[in-house]
Formats: structure tokens, sequence, C-alpha cells
């Protein structure tokens, strides 16, 4: 099987011929290439070649188009900050005050060059893959973007105490994260990954998610053009469970803190799972230890496809070694299979 | 009583938490009975999200309207930060700035004077900054693996100098990785926020 027919095998409830991995490499590219990360995603070419490098290298069933969340600040005018061994941030908010959401407008995709250079990575990963490999786009949620638009407190306060002007925000930002996933999808992308960190119960209520980010969540994938992949950048889902199956997405990424087995049984087929490894653990396992970390998300999870074996927060931290990827890889050889 | 005071800050309602408050006690005789209910309840709710029972968003309201109703009715704590403390709390390395902000409403709804540092890059310029307020316990929020294990740099940063201090380090990545506050020399580490209030008290006997 190719990656492609192993990942579509999984996702409809049978057994590939082994689980597929999805390391999801977004700034670890640039470790990689041995460039500082500014600089490499600066150039959709850098992208492009060690995705294809990674791809092969740790055997991932998935190239990953994403390079930072706060490229969609980019888009709204805001900037970013790089480090040279993390993931870039975003800098400060672009809303100083609520009443600035009035003024707000929907971001031009065709003018915001950060977005155009994904646009490109795509394209580009198209032609090397066509549809062998899955090419996975990634989009904030319009729940979840206000972390950066206005700051954490800021919107936790907006949320409890300024509806209206949340509501606001919603529709803004609803409109482009609709934009931006189906203009990834046109690029190329085979699937986008929802990225949706607030809905998780770690940070807002079950009560407080079903009006809110469920409701936000079910509206907005209905109107992308492709698969979803609802992810919670570790944060814990199952007590929402139930309604993010009813959101239509496809999968959903399990936290580290979860016991996959029990999400898995909970679904009983009706939604996949990506996880659960612990990407800070990873950052100083041993072999021994990635490999029976594998081994155990696959015998608690990987009967009957319905599994995406991946790190659990979205990326693959900058200090994993590279024998520790490269033991995740042979691990899902000799286990998942 | 508590359970009625709890209730109402986990629903976010101000309004019926300070009622309560006002209906239960003299305000302005029994001020710290009230700081101890406020302790004792936040406690409780740093203990139901550690277990994952409740969420980061009510964690927040909950510090928050405490703070509040303590401003208002001990307007002195207002002020308490400016007097001498030895205890400082900072964000390392970026802009992630909620975990400080709700520990440091725990800690003052809990009568613990704290300064506040903001957010530091450099382990170097937090050191200093420490050592120049005669800092004794240092409490570090992180959100990334790569601040994380700054805090390392940080305590080398002190050894250099000779200096004496209590490192309490907390934030996502030592949730994920239970280990890794011994692996970057920090004293201890918190899951709630409630821990600081803990962990603070216990070095204070020390």
């Amino acid at each position: 099987m190719n990656s492609m027919q192993r990942v579509l095998t999984a996702l409809s409830q049978k057994k590939p011929d082994r689980v597929p991995l999805m390391l999801l490499f977004s700034h670890y590219g640039a470790k990689e290439t041995g460039i500082t990360i500014k600089d490499y995603f600066s150039n959709p070419d850098n992208v492009i070649e060690a995705q294809m490098k990674m791809h092969k290298k740790y055997k991932s069933d998935c190239l990953y188009a994403f390079s930072y969340a706060s490229l969609e600040l980019e888009a709204f005018g805001g900037n970013t900050i790089f480090f040279k061994d993390g993931p870039p941030n975003s800098s400060k908010p672009i809303l100083k005050n609520l009443q600035q959401i009035e003024q707000l407008k929907v971001p031009e995709i065709m003018e915001c060059p950060s977005l155009q250079r994904v646009l490109r990575t795509i394209s580009g990963l198209k032609k090397e893959v066509q549809d062998t490999v899955p090419i996975i786009g990634v989009v904030m949620s319009p729940f979840s973007l206000p972390v950066m638009q206005l700051g954490f407190e800021h919107y936790l306060d907006m949320m409890q105490f300024h509806f209206g002007f949340f509501e606001k925000l919603m529709e803004i930002n609803k409109q482009f994260c609709v934009r931006w996933a189906n203009a990834q999808i046109q690029a190329g992308a085979t699937a986008i990954c929802y990225f949706d960190p607030v809905s998780s119960p770690d940070i807002v209520s079950p009560q407080f998610y079903k009006k809110t980010g469920f409701a936000i969540a079910k509206e907005t994938i209905a109107q992308i053009q492709g698969p979803t992949a609802t992810h919670f950048a570790s944060g814990r889902c199952k007590e929402i469970l139930e309604d993010v199956i009813q959101t239509k997405t496809a999968i959903a990424c399990v936290s580290s803190l979860e016991d996959i087995g029990e999400i898995k049984n909970i679904c009983n087929g009706r939604l996949s799972i990506l996880g659960n490894l612990n990407g800070i653990e990873m950052c100083r396992w041993t072999e021994l230890e990635a490999e029976k970390a594998v081994r155990d998300i696959i015998e608690k999870a990987g009967k009957n496809g319905g599994l995406l074996l991946a790190e659990n927060h979205g990326e693959v931290p900058y200090y994993v070694q590279e024998k520790i990827l490269l033991s995740i890889a042979s691990a899902v050889e000799r286990w998942g299979t | 009583m508590k359970e009625m005071f709890k209730a109402a800050l986990l629903d976010s309602d101000k309004i019926k938490a300070f009622s309560f408050l006002s209906q239960s006690f003299d305000l302005s005789q029994q001020g710290e009975a009230i700081v101890n209910l406020i302790s004792d309840v936040l406690t409780e709710i740093g203990s139901d999200w550690e277990k994952g029972d409740i969420a980061l968003s009510q964690i927040y309201m909950s510090s928050r309207i405490c703070e509040e109703i303590l401003d208002k009715i001990l307007p002195e704590n207002k002020d308490k930060e400016s007097k001498k403390t030895n205890i400082a709390i900072v964000t390392l390395l970026d802009l992630h700035f909620l975990g400080r902000r709700v520990v440091k409403s725990f800690l003052r709804s809990s009568g613990i004077e704290i300064l506040d540092f903001g957010a530091i890059s450099s382990p170097q310029d937090l050191a200093e900054k420490a050592i120049q307020n005669n800092i004794q316990s240092l409490l570090i929020s992180t959100l990334m693996y790569h601040a994380a294990i700054k805090v390392k740099e940080v305590r080398e940063c002190f050894r250099k100098q000779n200096y004496n201090i209590k490192i309490l380090v907390g934030g996502v990545p030592f949730i994920f990785d239970r280990n890794l506050w011994k692996e970057v020399d920090a004293d201890a580490m918190g899951v709630s926020p409630a821990d600081a209030i803990k962990i603070l008290q216990l070095w204070k006997q020390e």
C-alpha cells in the first residue's frame, strides 16, 4: 500500500498493511535542513524539500503544509516572533480593545504573503506526490483564533461578559477560516486539520463548548470542501466526543493525557483517532521508550483500522532526536502490521 | 456555605459571589475569615482542575473574581505588590501570560504578596532582576518546551553568582512530563495554581 491507500483504509475502519504513521513536522524541517526557522519558512522550496526528505526518512504517511499558527494572525495584520529552537509565536494581539472588532475585515488570502507561501508549498508537494501521499493543510478554528487576536485573558473575558462582540468576531473568523481552508484544498491539500484547542474541556466547560465551539465547528466544517481532522493540540476531548462526531469531522486527535483505547471504544467506528504520543516526553525518550510508547498505543487502539499514530500536540518538537523518530518509525513497522 | 460560593465562582457570577459573602460575613470586620474561605475554595477549584473536572476558563474567572472581591473589601490588599516581598513570578521567554496571571491571582487572594516580573526572555536578565530584588522564591511559568528547558540556564546564572534561591516551575511542559522539573534543576513544580500556595507555605516553614 502507498501512504494514501494506508490512510484511507484506516479511515474506513479497515485494517491497513500497517498502522499509518502521521509525523507532523513543521519547524522540525528547519533542523533537518540546517537553517534557521525563520529562513526555513521564508521559502516554500525549503519546506517542500524538507517535507519530502522527512517523509522518506521517517516513513511518515503524510506531508504537513503547516508552518506556524501566527501565520493567520499575520493575515489580520499581526506579527510573528521567531525562536531558534521552538515554534514561532504570535506577537502582540492585533485587537487592543473590543470596539476594534467593529472595523475588522476578513483578510484577502491573495494579499497575504505568508498564506501565499503555504499555498505554493501545497502545490509543490502535490506536484511531487500527486495522490500517493495525503497532504495536510491547517486552519485555526474561528473559536480558537481569538487567543492570538485578543490575547487569552481578554478573550476569556469577552466570552463571558461581552457575547455580542464575541459573535461579531466569530462571524469574521468563520468566513476567513472557510476561505483559507478551501484555498488550501484548491491548491492540492487532501484534508484540513482544524485546530481547535479552546474547545477542549481543558479550556472551556463542555456546556459552554456546546453553545460556542461546537456550533461554530459544525457550521464551519460543513463549508470546508474536503475532509477534516479536529485537533485539540494536546487538550483532552473525551467529554465532548459525541458533539465532535456531530460536527462531521473525520478524525479527532487524542491527548496523551487520555486513554486512547477508551477513546477508540467510545468512537466505535464513528470517528477515527489521531494520537497520542507524548511530544514533551519524546524529547528525552530512549529508543526503547519510544518503541514501548508506540507498541502500547497500537495494542490499545490499533485493531481493525481507525487509528493514525501521531504525536499529540500537532507538531514534532525541535528537541526530539533523529534516532527517536527512527525508532518510532521502525516500531510502527514492527508492531503495527 | 463554601459550596454555594464555589458554585457562584464556577458560574463566573461575580454578583452572586459577592452578595453571598456580604450576607455571610461582616465585610469590614471579618477580612481574615473571608481570605481563608477564598483560599479554601480556590484550593478546591485548583484540585478539580488538576483532576480534569473543570476548565481553565473557570479557574481563570474564579481567580479574577476573588481578586476583585478582595480588592473591594480589603483595599489595602491592592497595594500589597509594592510592599516588600521576596517572592516573584515571571513568564519565561514568550508572551503566554495566562498561567502567570492565574497563579498571581490565586496567591494574592490567599494573602500572599508577590512581585510580578512580567515576561522576560533572557535567563541572565531574569536572574539579575531576581537578585536585585532580593527574591528568595521564584515562580517561573512557561508554555513551550524550549522555554521550559531554559529554566536550567536561569539556575546556572544563580549558581555563578552564588545566589541561593528556590525555583518553582509550572505550565504545560511540566504537566506533560512529570520529571522535567527535576531535569531543569527546579526545586518543585506545581500542576494547579493552588499548588503554588501549598509549596510557598511549605518553603516558608523550612
